[in-house]
C-alpha cells in the first residue's frame, strides 16, 4: 500500500546541511497497522511528512497505492492526498469552526458537491464517539476530544491510508488507550492501512502489527511485533523495550533501581516467554540447578497485537558467579532476558 | 451648541467610517498578499513582497499632517476641493491602509503553519487554504486590527478637521481654540472618548463572538 524506496532528505538547519533521512526503504501492506518508533530526538517526523509530500524528499520514490507521488503534478497530488489522511500531535483543528464544520471541511474542498455531506459527517461523529458535541468549538473540547475530531476529519474524504504523527503524546493513560482503541476499530471497520510514528513503546505494543525502528535517519530494524518484542536485534531496540519496561515498574522498585551493579545488589531481569517456552518448565529447572532464588515483581500475560507473550520481571538473588551462566542457560530455552537494572 | 456638536459628530463619523470602509476593502487583500508572499509563506515571492513592504513601512512612518498636505493635488482632483469632510476621505484612507495591512499581515502570520499543512493533507488548493483556513482563522485578530485602525482614524480625522475638513476637529479649532469656549472642548473630548470606547467594545465583541 505504501512503499518507500531509498528516501533521502537533506535539510538546512542553522546554515549547515543535515541529512535527516538516509535511504529509507519500507513497505506497508494493505490493511495493516505499521509503527515506526524512534527516540524523541530521532527526527522521525521527517519521515512521515515525506509520505504525503508535506516535505519533499531530496531523492527516492514514494509509492502509495502503486502511484509514484513524487512524479505527480501539484493538481494530481492534491487529489491523491485526499486518499491519505493524516492526524497530528497538535490536532490542528480550525478554531473558527465547530466540530461538525471541522469534520465537513474535506468534503467542502472537493469540487464536485455531494448532497450526502450531512449524513457522512453524522456517521463519522457516531464512529468517533463525538455525539452531542457537534456544535462545540475546539476551545470547548478536551485534548482527547480534539484528537477524535481530527481523526473524524481525516476520515471524511474516505482515505485508504491514515498517517499518525505521534498522536497520543501529551495524553494521559486512559485517554491514550481510548484513542488507540478507536484507531484499531477504524482499521478493522474501514479496512484502513495505518502508519504511525511514535516515541512511545506502549503505542507500538497495543496497536501495531509490524514495527520498524528508526535511528539516525535510518531504519535499523523491522519485524512483526511479537518477534520484535521478544528478539530485538539492535541495541537501540533493546533500549527502547527496556526503558518502556522500566517505566511500568512499581514506584518503590523504581526508586531503588540503579543502572550499574554494586555490592549487595541483585539484578532485576525482564524475562519474556513466547511460543513453546510459555509452557516449558525451563525457568524452575535453571533456578534449581544454579541455586538461585527469585523475587517476582510482576508477571503477566501481555496481550500484543499478534498474540500473547508472557512477561515476568523478577529480582534474581544468589551467588554473583552463578547469575551469568543462569542467564545464558535461560536464553538457550528460548526465554529472552534483559537486565533492567540492579536493586538492593 | 447641541446642533453644532451633532453636526460635527456626524461629519466625523462619516469621515471615519467611509475611510474605514475603503481601508478594509483595499487593505485586507494587500495585507493578505504581504502575508503569503513572505519567505515562510506558501506563495513566497520577494519581487512582490519587498517593494510592498518598503512602500508601506515608509508611508506608515510619515506624519499624518505631511501626508495630508502632500496629497492635496490628488485630493483636489478626486474630490474637487481640499476642504470639507468629503475631501478628507482620501488622505485618511491613504494613512490608514499601511497601518491596517501591517495588522492584517500579523494576524495571518499568527495562524499556525500546521493548520495550513493539515489543510494541504486534506487536499485543499491554495485558494481554498486562503478562504477556508487563513481568513476565517485570522478573522478575530483582523477585526481587532480594524478596530485599532478606526481608533487611529478618529485621531487622524481630528487633524483633518483642524486643517479645514470639518468634524469634531474643526469644531475644536473654531470654538475651542479660536473662540476659547471651553464647554465645547470638554464636550468634544467626552464625545470622542465615548466614541472610541464604543468602537473598541464593539470590535472585541464581534471578534470574540467569532470563535464561539
Amino acid at each position: 500500500m505504501i512503499s518507500l524506496h531509498d528516501i533521502r532528505q537533506t535539510l538546512e538547519k542553522d546554515k549547515t546541511l543535515v541529512q535527516t533521512l538516509k535511504g529509507i526503504t519500507l513497505n506497508v501492506e494493505q490493511g495493516e497497522i505499521f509503527g515506526i518508533i524512534g527516540r524523541r530526538d530521532a527526527g522521525i517526523n521527517h519521515l512521515i511528512r515525506c509520505i504525503n509530500l508535506l516535505d519533499r524528499p531530496s531523492s527516492g520514490k514514494v509509492m502509495v497505492d502503486s502511484v509514484d507521488l513524487t512524479a505527480l503534478s501539484s493538481e494530481a497530488l492534491k487529489i491523491a492526498r485526499r486518499k491519505i489522511g493524516m492526524i497530528f500531535q497538535h490536532y490542528y483543528l480550525l478554531d473558527s469552526r465547530n466540530v461538525f464544520e471541522n469534520i465537513a471541511l474535506p468534503l467542502e474542498l472537493k469540487t464536485e458537491t455531494s448532497d450526502s455531506l450531512e449524513s457522512t459527517v453524522q456517521t463519522l461523529i457516531d464512529l468517533t464517539g463525538l455525539k452531542g458535541k457537534e456544535y462545540f468549538y475546539p476551545s470547548q473540547l478536551s485534548a482527547p476530544e480534539k484528537q477524535r475530531v481530527a481523526i473524524a476529519r481525516a476520515l471524511a474524504s474516505d482515505p485508504k491510508i491514515l498517517l499518525c504523527e505521534d498522536v497520543t503524546a501529551g495524553l494521559d493513560h486512559k485517554a491514550k488507550n481510548a484513542i488507540l482503541q478507536l484507531l484499531k476499530v477504524i482499521n478493522q471497520k474501514l479496512n484502513l492501512t495505518i502508519l504511525c510514528v511514535t516515541h512511545d513503546m506502549s503505542v507500538i505494543k497495543s496497536l501495531c502489527d509490524r514495527v520498524a525502528v528508526f535511528h539516525q535517519g535510518e531504519i535499523i530494524e523491522q519485524d512483526t511485533l511479537l518477534h520484535f518484542l521478544s528478539h530485538p536485534k539492535t541495541v537501540v531496540a533493546r533500549d527502547l523495550i527496556k526503558s518502556a519496561a522500566r517505566a511500568d515498574l512499581p514506584a518503590n522498585i523504581k526508586t531503588r533501581l540503579s543502572l550499574n551493579p554494586t555490592e549487595n545488589t541483585h539484578p532485576l531481569l525482564r524475562l519474556s516467554f513466547i511460543g513453546s517456552s510459555l509452557e516449558d518448565p525451563g525457568l524452575s529447572e535453571v533456578i534449581e540447578s544454579f541455586d538461585l532464588s527469585i523475587h517476582i515483581i510482576q508477571a503477566h500475560l501481555e496481550p500484543v497485537e499478534t498474540g500473547h507473550m508472557g512477561i515476568m520481571i523478577a529480582e534474581f538473588i544468589g551467588q554473583t558467579d552463578n547469575i551469568k551462566p543462569a542467564i545464558e542457560a535461560l536464553a538457550k530455552k528460548n526465554i529472552s532476558i534483559e537486565v533492567l537494572g540492579y536493586v538492593s | 451648541m447641541f446642533h453644532e456638536i451633532m453636526q460635527s459628530l456626524e461629519e466625523t463619523i462619516f469621515m471615519v467610517f467611509a475611510s474605514g470602509l475603503f481601508t478594509w476593502l483595499i487593505g485586507l487583500p494587500l495585507g493578505l498578499l504581504l502575508a503569503i508572499t513572505t519567505e515562510e509563506g506558501f506563495l513566497d515571492n520577494q519581487m512582490i513582497h519587498r517593494p510592498l513592504k518598503v512602500f508601506f513601512n515608509t508611508t506608515r512612518s510619515l506624519p499624518y499632517v505631511a501626508l495630508m498636505i502632500a496629497v492635496i493635488p490628488l485630493t483636489q482632483w478626486i474630490a474637487g476641493s481640499k476642504e470639507g469632510c468629503f475631501a478628507a476621505i482620501l488622505p485618511l484612507t491613504l494613512a490608514a491602509i499601511p497601518y491596517f495591512t501591517d495588522l492584517v499581515e500579523r494576524a495571518i502570520h499568527r495562524v499556525p503553519i500546521g493548520l495550513i499543512e493539515a489543510a494541504e493533507t486534506l487536499g485543499a488548493s491554495r485558494w481554498q487554504i486562503i478562504y477556508k483556513v487563513l481568513l476565517p482563522e485570522a478573522l478575530p485578530n483582523i477585526i481587532k486590527g480594524l478596530t485599532q485602525t478606526i481608533t487611529h482614524l478618529i485621531g487622524y480625522s481630528t487633524i483633518a478637521g483642524v486643517l479645514g475638513c470639518g468634524g469634531l476637529g474643526g469644531l475644536l479649532i473654531q470654538q475651542g481654540y479660536h473662540a476659547f469656549h471651553f464647554e465645547y472642548v470638554l464636550t468634544t473630548l467626552i464625545i470622542m472618548v465615548a466614541l472610541i470606547q464604543l468602537i473598541q467594545r464593539c470590535g472585541h465583541y464581534i471578534a470574540d463572538g467569532n470563535t464561539g
